[in-house]
């Protein structure tokens, strides 16, 4: 072994700098940050500056985009269906994903407090886990059967309570509501699992001060529960907002919009622009439009979480 | 504090689940009381419950009809291969995120990064319906793996950055001074350490891309097709085609259901964001 | 075996310098504990001599070899880390061995006796078989022991392993490890913040504070002669007392003056206090060197105090006693000479008294 030891004293020829370091971590983020750029950040650049353009493909007079600076802007902020698809989406949005979060919540903690067995409680939060590792389309597809006016499951139970079913997909409100309750068969899991495990995590320690001072349960539940659940709550509301901008494939499917083009949601409305009306330049302005409010909405989120529940 | 009012509380929550699991199965179930029916059996008023005319129809022209075979086998070709791809650069990219701070000063580039999935599809597929035409990658596998990488690669990066911040850097130091390469630290001490939350990872990424839609949709023509794009065109001389649909929905989605099923340690381990012990 | 040098050792993170222009001499085979409180620079200091760390600026050297440029694999290195660094995936036997692994070149058998050997003189041959985490924390810390020896490498660096551990296995473990190093005869690198480790272990203690080295001497030197108030307040345990004279002359007499403690000293005891730039001193006395009395002695060596509590350390008691205007002075005395509640006087032999020059961590001494 001294030899060795010597040897590595002596040994002058191979020095590897540590300064060499400095190469290696570009290398392996170069590739991944690359193909982001190249497949999602450099196109979205293009689009950014299609925005300002006017392109429409399929006509004689704009094959080529043409520079009209902020009129496809100014076109959206007026045009009454993509304001009808906002208050569609203020109401899909907001109800639909607040009882989520609150559906999720309840049944998390349910889940926690009153299921005894440990076997049962992984084998519920799997199969309430289920319904989101099915394709969206696919989903909407099978809400689209339940929903059927005639045969549809949904109007057969409605059947047996005397009602005689409703036109779940043929009025806006109506049409807007399935859409969320087959949302939310799918993915309230998500606040669900998320809020379960903060839960979980929760020192019982806590609850036993408590309850050694003589604390309710809903005194409990208010004082050491929520609060700490806050952020995460706060975190399962933002994912699941951030999704509802993103809501297409059931909307494409259960209703395409309809009846007419009344239940039609932003990102919807954006897909008839760019692939039926061939308006690259206004649907390009959708997007970004869209995509910066949910931004915007994000950071106004976030910043309202840290300086109203910060701990 | 009563009793009986705790009790109330218990027993209304255990209606609230009773009540939740059957909202969650009665779908499921339906699903495959459609796929066993004659198309005459579908969408009678009042709905059967239970398939009378019991018959694999559905499911023999799911698995037959050459449409659907390529469909599926398609997806599954892209699937995988999207998430291999997604895996590989989002570890490496992960682990420098993880054990070379400096590559994201303030966090500003993950934060990029995960910005674009505040975007919906349609931003991205827009532009690259354009520019994939004038590369010819439009109606390709290759094409659409790529394309996938819009959504996975920010996910399995973040992921995995995750995963090698809960391995100490003393180990790997542990490993330096004893002589070992960086290289071959990672494949000696990192790898065998972080390969639950790699595999966590690729079954998340595959899911996802198995799931997808709008951009299969758009992208793809003749010549390739996912399961996805042939759900919406199931329709014969003007009659949509339950039963079929059905059968199809209940095989596309038995893989992600097995893959849950088989890890759901993990996958919840993953979606209660790391705070499991459950 | 080798001697470890240190030349103008600066790092810098930014704009906060971890380490400020350090240069320290580490013996060939000696146990060398730096020691000092949380950022004090001892840890980066371990960690530049193990390559774990770039310096801004400053070069180390292995025995006259400059190794500043060396990646830790290319140092004849073993480390101990804080948190041990163990590999879980591991049995204890395959963590030992894995040093030996990194192609030098080993026969099977050449590893086995190895680990074996390591295993037998760290005294976790017993259970070496088992995987990491079915052990307990004591006997993690003999495999990461066993893990660092097996190489016989030069310079042997441990990073406060010992932190986590109850006091009995503290005691035990470092003895352990002051005898390993002594029967090899490695020069031993030890950081620790608990100067009760650092003093009974070292040889050597570099005592550090804000990226400087404050003292460098054997536990002797360190304790009887802090060479700052810095060192004098964080080595010793009970704490030194400390007073807060001004300094004030009468005729040859030295005059210090706390309020409470006034007393003079002459002639060659004053001589040091000449050199003082500052009007107010600490001064500073051991517990040790405080002694009991009942009525004032009135000269001028001795404070008024009432005992507070009295905690019995066996052959000692530790007693807190408070002046009447309310500063703490601790004495050490013997068993059962004092009760709570009890007035008197602590006196001094005004020899034992450490002086410095202010009242700043960085006062240096005057005596």
């Amino acid at each position: 072994m001294s030899t060795t030891r010597d040897s590595l004293q002596e040994r002058i020829a191979v020095r590897i700098p540590i300064r060499r370091e400095k190469l290696t971590p570009l290398l392996l983020v170069g590739p991944a940050l690359v193909t982001v750029f190249l497949v999602t950040i450099g196109p979205m650049l293009w689009s950014l500056w299609l925005s300002f353009n006017r392109w429409t493909p399929s006509s004689i007079a704009y094959q080529e985009p043409t520079f009209n600076a902020g009129e496809n802007f100014a076109w959206l902020f007026t045009e009454p269906r993509f304001l009808n698809s906002v208050v569609n989406f203020l109401y899909y949005g907001g109800v639909g994903v607040t009882v989520q979060v609150l559906l999720g919540m309840a049944l998390a903690l349910a889940l926690y407090n009153y299921v005894e067995r440990r076997s049962v409680r992984i084998g519920l939060l799997t199969l309430f886990a289920v319904p989101m590792m099915i394709a969206p389309l696919v989903a909407g597809r099978i809400w689209q059967l339940l929903f059927l006016p005639g045969g549809g499951a949904v109007n057969g139970i409605l059947g047996t309570f005397g009602s005689s079913g409703l036109p779940w997909l043929q009025s806006r409100w109506l049409g807007l509501t399935a859409l969320m309750i087959a949302d939310t068969w799918q993915w309230v899991g998500l606040p669900l699992l998320i809020i379960y495990g903060g839960r979980a995590s929760i020192p019982d320690s806590m609850y036993e001060a408590a309850r050694v001072n003589g604390a309710s349960r809903w005194m409990q539940f208010r004082r050491i529960t929520l609060p700490q659940l806050q952020t995460l709550i706060a975190i399962a509301f933002i994912l699941r907002f951030m999704d509802a901008y993103k809501f297409f494939d059931k909307l494409f499917i259960m209703t395409r919009g309809g009846p007419g083009t009344q239940t039609e949601l932003p990102t919807f409305y954006t897909y008839i622009v760019g692939f039926s009306d061939f308006n690259i330049g206004r649907a390009a302005a959708l997007t970004w439009v869209i995509g910066l409010g949910s931004i915007l909405i994000m950071l106004l989120f976030w910043r309202f979480m840290n300086t109203e529940g910060s701990v | 504090m009563s009793t009986s009012r705790t009790n109330g509380f218990k027993w209304a929550g255990r209606a609230l689940l009773v009540v939740y699991t059957l909202f969650v199965a009665f779908p499921i179930y339906w699903t495959l009381n459609t796929a066993f029916k004659p198309l005459s059996q579908i969408g009678t008023f009042p709905p059967t419950v239970y398939p009378k005319g019991f018959q694999l129809d559905a499911f023999v022209w799911v698995l037959s009809n050459s449409r659907a075979i390529d469909a599926i086998l398609n997806s599954l070709i892209i699937a995988t291969g999207t998430t291999i791809l997604s895996v590989i650069l989002g570890a490496l990219a992960g682990y420098a995120f993880s054990r070379f701070s400096w590559v994201d000063p303030g966090g500003h580039v993950s934060f990029w990064l995960l910005s674009t999935r505040m975007f919906p599809p349609v931003a991205v597929v827009l532009p690259i319906f354009f520019i994939y035409g004038r590369l010819g990658l439009q109606d390709t596998l290759f094409g659409l793996m790529l394309l996938y990488l819009t959504f996975n690669l920010p996910l399995t990066t973040w992921l995995m950055r995750d995963f090698f911040d809960k391995i100490p850097t003393s180990f790997e130091e542990a490993a330096f001074v004893d002589g070992y390469s960086r290289f071959q630290t990672f494949r000696k001490v990192i790898f065998p350490l972080v390969r639950p939350g790699l595999v966590a990872t690729m079954m998340l990424a595959w899911v996802f891309a198995w799931n997808e839609f709008l951009f299969a949709w758009i992208i793809t023509g003749n010549s390739t097709s996912t399961y996805t794009t042939i759900i919406p065109t199931l329709i014969e001389s003007n009659q949509i085609q339950w039963n079929r649909i059905m059968a199809m929905a209940a095989v596309v989605a038995t893989p992600p259901t097995l893959i849950l099923i088989a890890f759901r340690d993990n996958i919840i381990e993953g979606m209660t964001l790391g705070m499991t012990d459950i | 075996m080798a001697k470890v040098e240190i030349d103008n050792l600066t790092k810098r993170y930014g704009s906060i310098i971890a380490t400020n222009d350090i240069s320290l001499d580490i013996e060939d085979g000696n146990l060398t504990v730096l020691v000092g409180p949380s950022g004090c620079g001892k840890t980066t200091t371990l960690r530049s001599v193990a390559g774990l760390e770039t310096p801004t600026d400053g070069t180390i050297s292995f025995d006259g070899v400059d190794i500043t440029d060396r990646p830790p694999q290319e140092r004849d290195i073993s480390m101990v880390f804080q948190d041990l660094a163990l590999y879980p995936h591991m049995t204890g036997r395959e963590n030992v061995a894995f040093p030996l692994r990194a192609e030098k070149g080993y026969s099977e058998q050449e590893i086995e006796e190895a680990v074996q050997d390591a295993a037998e003189v760290t005294d976790c041959a017993g259970f070496i078989d088992k995987k990491i985490t079915d052990l307990s924390g004591g006997q993690q810390q003999r495999v990461a022991l066993a893990r660092a020896l097996v190489r016989r490498p030069e310079v042997f660096l441990m990073d406060e392993p010992f932190s986590d551990l109850d006091e009995l296995l503290k005691r035990q473990l470092r003895a352990e490890v002051v005898q390993l190093q002594q029967e090899f005869g490695v020069t031993m690198i030890h950081v620790t913040h608990d100067q009760e480790e650092a003093m009974t272990m070292g040889d050597d203690l570099v005592v550090m504070n804000n990226g400087n080295v404050v003292q460098f001497g054997n536990p002797d030197q360190v304790f009887s002669r802090p060479q700052t108030l810095f060192v004098a307040m964080f080595i010793g345990s009970p704490q030194i007392n400390r007073f807060d004279c001004d300094l004030s002359w009468d005729g040859d007499a030295a005059v210090l003056d706390s309020g409470e403690l006034v007393f003079e000293l002459s002639g060659d005891a004053a001589e040091p206090l000449r050199a003082a730039t500052e009007t107010t001193l600490a001064v500073c006395i051991r517990p040790q060197r405080l002694t009991w009395a009942d009525t004032d002695p009135e000269d001028g060596f001795s404070v008024p105090v009432t005992v507070n509590v009295v905690e019995k350390i066996g052959t000692e008691d530790i007693v807190r006693c408070t002046t009447p205007e309310g500063q703490d002075v601790t004495a050490e005395v013997n068993s059962g000479a004092l009760r709570e509640g009890m007035e008197g006087y602590l006196v001094f032999d005004p020899n034992d008294v450490h002086l410095f020059d202010g009242v700043g961590e960085e006062a240096t001494r005057l005596n």
